[in-house]
């Protein structure tokens, strides 16, 4: 199995109710396979509301058929521009 | 052309012979220019001479509304500053929230200019057509608040109908990021406004009018605006809750947070942790803050309770608390909040005196300076008592706060041995985000109207992370997105409306008609990217007409230097590939190999007879 960390920032970790959790996923599993998995935590991830980031790139910029590695890291956050 | 959105009218007050009349805005230049920014800097181009000084008695200062401003739709509040700005020496638009600009619209105006030099300090009284003033001596030195609360104790109903604006002693000391303040919280922050007021000799301004704000369909206003509250009870929900001080968390975790004056990009979390948005809420949240018929309220007023900065009271936002914060190795918010506290009180912009302050802490820590050289305080990364008392001294013009408070060109000039440690565009000093974490914000920096802004710039970093088409590390492809956001937001600021809630309106680079049909009658939305474009460009012909040219667009060098630490370590922004990424924003622009608009690129925007003009 992959295990995949998911860290929830900002006032994503006070609606989640914890700070991060991990997801398993199959040998094999591409990030096409993990928005599903992220929005069945109950992650809203329309891009006005919510940014999901793959090692430091948006979850939308790797090639969905891209493979997953064990303990990479998944952040989510708020969509808040700049005050 | 309207039927409503616009008065067309504007309000000129000669401060030397204390004069003033009213005046028609003809519809052509509403229709070119939307309102607010755009207006300004129409207004600006005819106005405002190359030649002329930000202290001048030749400089004026002009607020435009737009046409959603004090309109009946959520959180239109927006109203906008141009001005010749002493922190860069240039064409100067800022935007604040408040109740002003409504007031403004009810008293019957979309614009005030103010001109001249009142002989004694005075304030400025507006109420619907008619303009008092009240002399006052006595107020120098005052903080921004106590200007309001002594002036309205000397208007009628002082508690509830006035809008007012004010100043305090940084920008009577002519402070080049001195602030205006309007009403008790919100303030055209950035490049110096308040000095170019202080040396008008006007300490505060109050508004107040009792004329409907024109709106082409109010039924469907009404309409509107329900649907937006709405959309933004579940939108902008997480906004209300925690503000944009959330963004601490997630800049950091990508390696853009200024830290230790942009010496590294990235701090530990857990270091970090005692600045994040929920440590604000958990141990300081005291309210929330609400400017003009917002139901965001995004504001987060915190209090500290104890320690060594108890008493303190401020409502800091996330660009207050990265560049008061860990850029000056500070992560604690009892001190943030303590700091953007004596900065509303000196009257100054909290960014720019973060950035400066944390100058000041690395010329220490590399014994540049020492406490004999600025009047015996000695100021280091991570001393939240020192930046207190720094911050005084900038407003003071003591130690060295004589040059800082000069600004970053100011500095440059007295030391040009420190430049290196001033981060700065154009004389403006950088946001709180490093560009080397996001390349696409090193060009909004680069070539933004106003110098290094996040707003007026583009704020590039959410589209880095989620457009396919983009790498955050990439330089290619970055000008057509900078010209877009600049674009998009340069119609958004000549709207009079705020940015956080243009979601609501769809008010995006496909805008949608509905809402300014409903307000001006006339269906805008096919042309708000072009109106954008065409305020970007004529704010460009401005600043080349000031002197700006490529060599201007630039980055500071430790922008060349590699990330040391953190996610974005290895990073850096070299010559050649800002020189890549202005090349294609040129392009994309239509205008030349120097950053001049092209001929052509003004004919089609309608800026042909304005350039021919300058």
């Amino acid at each position: 199995m992959i295990t995949i960390t998911v860290k929830f920032l900002g006032g994503l970790r006070q609606e989640m109710g914890m700070a991060s959790t991990t997801l398993l996923l199959p040998e094999g599993a591409t990030v096409a396979d993990l928005e599903p998995r992220l929005v069945a935590l109950g992650l809203d991830l329309d891009e006005q509301k919510n940014i999901a980031v793959l090692n430091q790139r948006g979850l939308n910029q790797w090639p969905p058929d891209r493979r997953l590695v064990s303990d990479e890291v998944v952040m989510v956050f708020p969509h808040i521009a700049g005050g | 052309m309207f039927s409503g959105g616009y008065s067309g009218r504007l309000l000129r007050i000669n401060l030397t012979t204390r004069q003033y009349s009213i005046e028609t805005i003809p519809e052509e230049k509403l229709h070119l220019f939307l309102g607010a920014r755009g207006l300004g800097a129409e207004w600006y181009s005819r106005e405002v001479a190359p030649e002329v000084k930000p202290f001048d008695p030749e400089n004026k200062l002009a607020f435009f509304t737009g046409p959603m401003t004090g309109t009946p739709l959520v959180s239109t509040t927006k109203f906008e500053l141009t001005t010749k700005g002493p922190e860069t020496g240039h064409y100067l638009c800022s935007n604040s929230s408040g109740n002003f600009g409504p007031r403004m619209r009810e008293a019957g105006f979309d614009g005030l200019i103010l001109e001249g030099c009142s002989e004694s300090w005075t304030a400025v009284v507006i109420e619907n057509d008619v303009v008092n003033f009240v002399d006052d001596d006595g107020w120098q030195g005052f903080t921004p608040m106590a200007a309001r609360a002594r002036l309205l104790e000397q208007l009628p109903n002082h508690l509830t109908k006035w809008a007012t604006m004010s100043i305090g002693a940084a920008a009577e000391n002519r402070v080049a990021f001195a602030a205006i303040f309007v009403d008790d919280g919100r303030a055209f922050g950035r490049g110096g406004g308040g000095a170019v007021l202080a040396s008008k000799k006007v300490k505060a301004l109050a508004v107040w009018g009792d004329k409907p704000v024109p709106v082409a369909d109010a039924v469907k206003c009404k309409e509107i605006a329900a649907n937006a509250r709405t959309d933004l009870k579940t939108s902008r929900a997480k906004h209300r809750l925690l503000g944009t001080s959330q963004l601490v968390e997630s800049i950091n975790e990508l390696g853009c947070m200024p830290t230790c004056n942009f010496q590294t990009t990235w701090e530990l979390p857990e270091k970090v942790q005692g600045i994040y948005a929920q440590t604000l809420h958990d141990q300081y949240y005291v309210r929330n803050y609400a400017c003009y018929r917002c139901i965001v309220a995004c504001g987060q007023m915190g209090e500290v309770k104890e320690g060594p900065f108890a008493g303190a009271k401020a409502r800091p936002e996330y660009e207050s608390i990265g560049l008061l914060g860990p850029s000056c190795g500070i992560n604690d918010m009892a001190a943030v909040i303590a700091a953007n506290e004596r900065c509303d009180e000196l009257g100054m912009d909290t960014m720019t005196a973060g950035n400066l302050v944390a100058m000041v802490m690395e010329l220490f820590e590399r014994g540049l300076v020492t406490a004999q050289d600025n009047d015996g305080l000695e100021v280091r990364f991570g001393d939240g008592q020192a930046l207190l008392k720094m911050l005084t001294y900038i407003a003071q013009r003591r130690g060295l706060g004589s040059v800082v408070a000069d600004g970053a060109l100011g500095i440059i000039q007295a030391h040009p041995e420190w430049e290196s440690y001033i981060l700065h565009s154009k004389g403006m000093t950088f946001a709180a985000y490093d560009p080397r974490g996001f390349h696409g914000m090193g060009l909004a920096y680069a070539t933004s109207a106003r110098g290094a802004c996040h707003n007026v710039g583009g704020y590039t970093v959410s589209e880095e992370l989620m457009g396919k088409k983009y790498d955050r590390y990439a330089v290619v492809g970055k000008g057509q997105l900078v010209k877009t956001l600049q674009d998009n937001r340069a119609y958004i600021d000549s709207l009079g409306l705020c940015t956080v809630v243009r979601g609501a309106y769809k008010f995006s680079t496909s805008p949608t008609s509905e809402t300014m049909l409903a307000i001006t009658g006339y269906d805008f939305a096919p042309e708000l990217m072009m109106i954008g474009e065409r305020i970007s460009n004529l704010e460009r012909l401005i600043l080349v007409h000031e002197g700006i040219g490529r060599q201007d667009d630039a980055l500071p060098s430790r922008m060349k230097d590699a990330v040391p630490t953190g996610p974005a370590a290895g990073h850096f922004i070299s010559n050649e590939m800002l020189d890549v990424m202005l090349d294609e924003y040129y392009t994309v622009r239509g205008w030349d190999a120097q950053g001049k608009p092209q001929a052509e690129t003004l004919q089609k925007l309608g800026l042909k007879e304005i350039s021919t003009a300058l």
